[in-house]
């Protein structure tokens, strides 16, 4: 299932798991753009976004990944619900995606935000993408 | 003789203090039931301390670094501070925000309106406040204002302008 090619098609899909209630409206399916904001990696001097592809996958296969890759739950962190959008939108908005395989084959940073003290023009880009996203709310009882 | 039309609970929002009397007494006992009125108002509709309660809330929850999983910076008390500040700032009557924390360790307020109509506001650590929206479709506005006493115009407005569309 992970024989994915390292170049990402416009038309793939991507997910992103959110971990925090507030970061997304249950009722009217929408995330709100801070769950998409990237983190400054100051190792690579970039700012990314993670996010897992997910074509070929069934719903649960998705919800597996996370469950196993992406939670700790005795480290406090379940699994919320999950963004889902399309690398199209992605690159619409002159990102890219770092296909890294780390720490899971369909890992995927999403790179490319504006840099330094910019955090305003990170937000409108986080806010573009959340705005076209769908949301699926974690199906555990 | 002084007589004050409605009761208390029964003053609606909008009523006005009335009375048939006319002299010193009526005018305070006006001004007094006009006040009255206008606290039950402030109260009815702010959220402000609702939501301060919240951001106390997830700034516990988000106190320790990585709670998104993704390498976050932990929620301050500083950043808790920051924006519970800029929160006293706002007008009561703008439609409540949700609080959001951000991977960067401050906290967003966030208006979602529905597609294509939502606001996000963050504040740094020197009083710097980030914000980014879209008022319609492909009308994008973000930028950097100063937090101050007379918050900037143009935050409050894109608020209000994305609200009163229906």
């Amino acid at each position: 299932m992970d024989n994915l090619p390292v170049l990402v098609a416009d038309t793939e899909g991507l997910t992103r798991f959110l971990f925090q209630s507030n970061q997304f409206t249950a009722s009217t399916g929408r995330v709100r753009p801070p769950a998409m904001m990237p983190y400054e990696n100051k190792q690579k001097q970039r700012w990314e976004t993670s996010a897992i592809r997910t074509d070929h996958l069934q719903t649960g296969e998705i919800w597996a990944l996370g469950y196993v890759h992406a939670e700790n739950v005795l480290a406090g962190r379940r699994i919320r619900a999950r963004g889902i959008g399309e690398v199209a939108a992605i690159t619409a908005l002159a990102l890219q995606l770092d296909v890294n395989g780390n720490p899971y084959p369909r890992h995927v940073d999403i790179v490319g935000w504006p840099n330094s003290n910019d955090k305003a023009a990170r937000m409108m880009v986080a806010t573009e993408i959340a705005n076209g996203m769908s949301l699926e709310i974690d199906p555990r009882p | 003789m002084t007589v004050l039309a409605p009761s208390l609970r029964r003053i609606g929002a909008f009523t006005r203090a009335q009375t048939t009397a006319a002299g010193d007494t009526a005018r305070i006992i006006a001004v007094l039931v006009s006040d009255a009125v206008k606290h039950e108002q402030r109260r009815a509709t702010d959220w402000r301390p609702v939501l301060r309660a919240q951001i106390e809330v997830l700034a516990e929850q988000c106190s320790s670094p990585n709670w998104d999983g993704y390498g976050s910076t932990a929620v301050s008390k500083q950043a808790k501070e920051n924006i519970q500040r800029f929160l006293d700032l706002l007008p009561p009557d703008l439609p409540q925000p949700v609080a959001v924390p951000d991977p960067d360790g401050h906290i967003s307020l966030c208006w979602d309106f529905g597609r294509d109509r939502l606001w996000t506001i963050s504040v740094s650590d020197f009083d710097i406040a980030s914000y980014a929206g879209m008022v319609g479709k492909n009308v994008k506005r973000y930028g950097q204002e100063p937090v101050r006493e007379d918050i900037a115009k143009t935050l409050i407005d894109s608020i209000r302008e994305m609200s009163s569309v229906g």
